[in-house]
């Protein structure tokens, strides 16, 4: 795609591909986002970036706002899509877990087992703290729960230190009442 | 329970709740999840927001890829020193070496010097701001190139689609009704070309419009 532009064009172009790709990477695989799916991402981000000017002044000037809100969109469209075709499996959907997530095979009345405690110490915790811990597992930092829930950090942590107690307490009484 | 164990059931709830059937119909927007993620969510949304996402693994899965691409992309918000000892090393610095490069540049005071500046700062836009909404009749200014013939204004979309090129002999232009309102509330940005009398161009730096309302 890169054959028809001038060296300095190209160069720019791929510095800034290149920077994204490399933090979408890291990010994404520690929230376990299939890398399929950054393929697709990121080629539709170079191809967005690559309509989007001429030469590599352009390029050099697009502050990080615009690369934003260009891949942003370029997602936004791209899970977009997927809802429309619907045509997901849910196999594929459940083979998906966080990098800290994965975890060897397990036999899967276990694995049901360990499901069913943990949605019931889900349901029996508050919900701020069900959603900090939720998160937490997910994989996100402490400054991005902030960000998504509107609370200060100092609050966050509270809320995740007591929430993970509380999930730990619960999870260790349905064990032992379950042997 | 150590932290092991518990992404181990964190892990089997996730599994478990991917193989149920989810129910769609409530699955919360994408452009909601955007604006949570960029903290644009009013305050009183995101719980119940956070509640919908959490409890659907599909959602959880695109909120994933969204902060992603957020934390890749977005604009550093902050600048936070590294350490306390750099600060205080680079005002050791300033006072110690200050004085004898300033003695220095008194001695060679005759001597005229200018700055550098990259290839598009000298076409400058000057109206409108950052961030006002692009609409017929708006009036766009920038600043003037000796050898510049004409003028191109580039409103782009965020999908990197030129909208409208606009030409202007002059170093401002009024937006015309002939752009619709449709088109306008696509545009992300704008820039201004010049197209220079040798046959090259110079560029101003993109500017950033707020998208209008539907």
């Amino acid at each position: 795609m890169d054959s028809d532009l001038d060296p300095a064009r190209s160069r720019a172009l791929s510095r800034l591909a290149d920077e994204f790709a490399s933090v979408v990477r890291r990010v994404g695989h520690a929230r376990g986002i299939d890398p399929g799916d950054f393929d697709l991402l990121l080629q539709e981000v170079r191809v967005r970036l690559w309509k989007s000017g001429a030469s590599s002044e352009k390029l050099e000037g697009l502050g990080s706002s615009y690369v934003y809100r260009v891949a942003m969109s370029a997602a936004i469209d791209l899970l977009r899509q997927r809802r429309a075709r619907r045509e997901e499996t849910l196999e594929h959907a459940g083979v998906t877990s966080s990098a800290a997530l994965r975890i060897e095979q397990v036999d899967l009345a276990e694995q049901d087992d360990l499901a069913q405690r943990m949605r019931r110490a889900f349901d029996g915790m508050a919900g701020n703290r069900r959603i900090v811990v939720q998160l937490h597992l997910e994989g996100y930092e402490r400054t991005e729960i902030s960000t998504m829930t509107g609370w200060t950090e100092a609050k966050v942590r509270n809320l995740l230190y007591r929430g993970l107690d509380d999930l730990r307490a619960a999870l260790t009484v349905s064990r032992e009442a379950s042997e | 329970m150590n932290d092991d164990q518990l992404r181990r059931a964190y892990a089997a709830y996730r599994t478990s709740a991917a193989r149920k059937t989810q129910d769609d119909s409530d699955r919360p927007s994408l452009e909601d999840m955007q604006q949570l993620l960029d903290g644009t969510l009013p305050h009183e949304q995101r719980e119940p927001l956070l509640n919908r996402v959490l409890s659907n693994a599909e959602s959880t899965r695109e909120l994933a890829m969204l902060s992603a691409v957020s934390q890749a992309s977005a604009p550093r918000r902050s600048w936070k020193p590294a350490h306390w000892w750099t600060m205080a090393a680079a005002a050791v610095l300033i006072v110690v070496v200050g004085p004898v490069l300033w003695r220095a540049g008194e001695a060679g005071r005759d001597q005229v010097y200018r700055a550098t500046t990259p290839e598009h700062a000298d076409l400058v836009i000057i109206t409108p701001r950052q961030g006002v909404p692009l609409t017929p009749g708006l009036r766009v200014t920038w600043s003037s190139l000796a050898d510049a013939d004409r003028y191109i204004v580039e409103l782009v979309s965020d999908r990197g689609d030129a909208v409208a090129s606009i030409a202007s002999p002059d170093t401002s232009l009024l937006l015309p009704d002939s752009i619709s309102l449709a088109r306008l509330r696509s545009v992300s940005g704008f820039m201004v070309v010049a197209r220079l009398r040798d046959g090259g161009q110079r560029q101003s730096l993109l500017r950033l419009t707020a998208k209008r309302a539907p």
